[in-house]
């Protein structure tokens, strides 16, 4: 084998891994979606329903904040999915003030055919500045 | 059609064109070099198999995106089409397994393959693999490999959904289906180039990725079943 065809083939090789090992990159410790009250970080609730949480069907988001000062009285939430190591476009949804310090919203997430099943979920306020963000994983 | 119209199709396109280059070439590329490293024996140019597989691929992330989009639902289309999308996967795996093994010489041929299991699904890609006529195979192939399960375009479907209609939601899906026609398109070109250019040891080692490749579509699309 010449040198060029050597160099081709260790190309190929690298191109091969990279294709095959991109959808499998993780990110952080995820926390459990299902377990009862959702997940909180910072006073900051997020919880999703049905449980237990799926993919490919209409959910409803949630969020409770226990300090209201962290967003304008009565303005709404932005919820924005991604997926940590592969673009799964933008999956935005609004979140609705529904009574002080609650929100509420429908929306999916789609299923990943690599596998990857976690996903990032940014709250956003009304200036699109992140005031909290969670990792879980769907089924 | 309104400012809020307009940008929705310019995200949608710049998604097509960013997810193409990043997530659509890692999942789907090797689907496209597959078929556009083959050594074809039919007429026509491998810029005219690209068009035609890329034009397949749009009409089809179209149509989907004017069904949801006029239904105002992406689980009421997609949540029944999954388990058939899955399938679909499966089976493209098997066949790019085939051809893989095929161009790596370890077997005589995948059309002799396919020839001694004539089930319905592997007869269906014996139409669109040893087809002669360039149109039909290219855009039927490309008609049919729009419906493989692919997460960005859910996503894009589930804005479609939203969209306020059949042509709002057929317009989204068909600017990110022209988004991603690039990166596709340059896969295919630079998968069929190399295809003709390489010889020999290489040539059949680029095969062997390909069989490669179609095994761990095989392995995702039953993982899918098996609820792994």
């Amino acid at each position: 084998m010449s040198k060029r065809d050597l160099i081709s083939a260790i190309s190929v090789i690298v191109i091969s891994l990279v294709i095959v090992l991109y959808p499998s990159q993780k990110g952080p410790r995820p926390c459990d979606i299902n377990q009862k009250g959702g997940c909180t970080v910072s006073g900051v609730t997020f919880s999703i329903e049905p449980r237990p949480v799926r993919a490919m069907r209409e959910n409803v988001f949630r969020v409770k904040l226990a300090n209201q000062s962290l967003v304008p009285e009565n303005s709404d939430l932005a919820l924005h999915l991604t997926m940590p190591g592969m673009d799964m476009g933008t999956n935005r949804m609004r979140l609705k003030n529904i009574q002080p310090g609650w929100y509420s919203g429908k929306g999916v997430i789609p299923r990943c055919p690599s596998g990857n099943k976690l996903w990032r979920a940014s709250i956003l306020d009304i200036s699109a500045r992140e005031i909290a963000a969670f990792h879980f994983e769907v089924e | 059609m309104t400012g809020l119209q307009a940008a929705d199709l310019t995200m949608a396109l710049t998604a097509g064109l960013l997810g193409g280059l990043g997530h659509c070439s890692g999942m789907c590329g090797p689907i496209v070099a597959a078929f556009s490293m083959r050594r074809e024996e039919d007429k026509g140019s491998s810029l005219a198999r690209a068009v035609l597989y890329n034009a397949g691929r749009v009409t089809t992330y179209t149509l989907l995106g004017a069904l949801v989009g006029g239904l105002g639902s992406f689980v009421a289309v997609a949540a029944p089409m999954e388990g058939a999308q899955y399938a679909l996967m499966t089976a493209t795996g098997a066949i790019m397994a085939a051809m893989g093994l095929s161009i790596a010489g370890a077997i005589s041929g995948a059309t002799a393959l396919l020839e001694r299991h004539n089930a319905a699904v592997l007869g269906v890609a014996r139409s669109l693999l040893v087809s002669r006529h360039i149109i039909i195979k290219y855009l039927a192939l490309g008609l049919v490999l729009g419906l493989l399960p692919c997460g960005l375009s859910y996503t894009m479907l589930i804005g479609a959904a939203g969209s306020g209609g059949l042509l709002p939601g057929a317009l989204r899906m068909l600017a990110f289906g022209l988004g991603t026609v690039p990166a596709m398109f340059l896969i295919g070109m630079l998968a069929g180039g190399a295809g003709n250019i390489m010889r020999g040891r290489l040539y059949r080692a680029g095969g062997a990725v390909v069989a490669l490749m179609g095994l761990v579509y095989v392995y995702r699309g039953l993982a899918y079943y098996a609820g792994l």
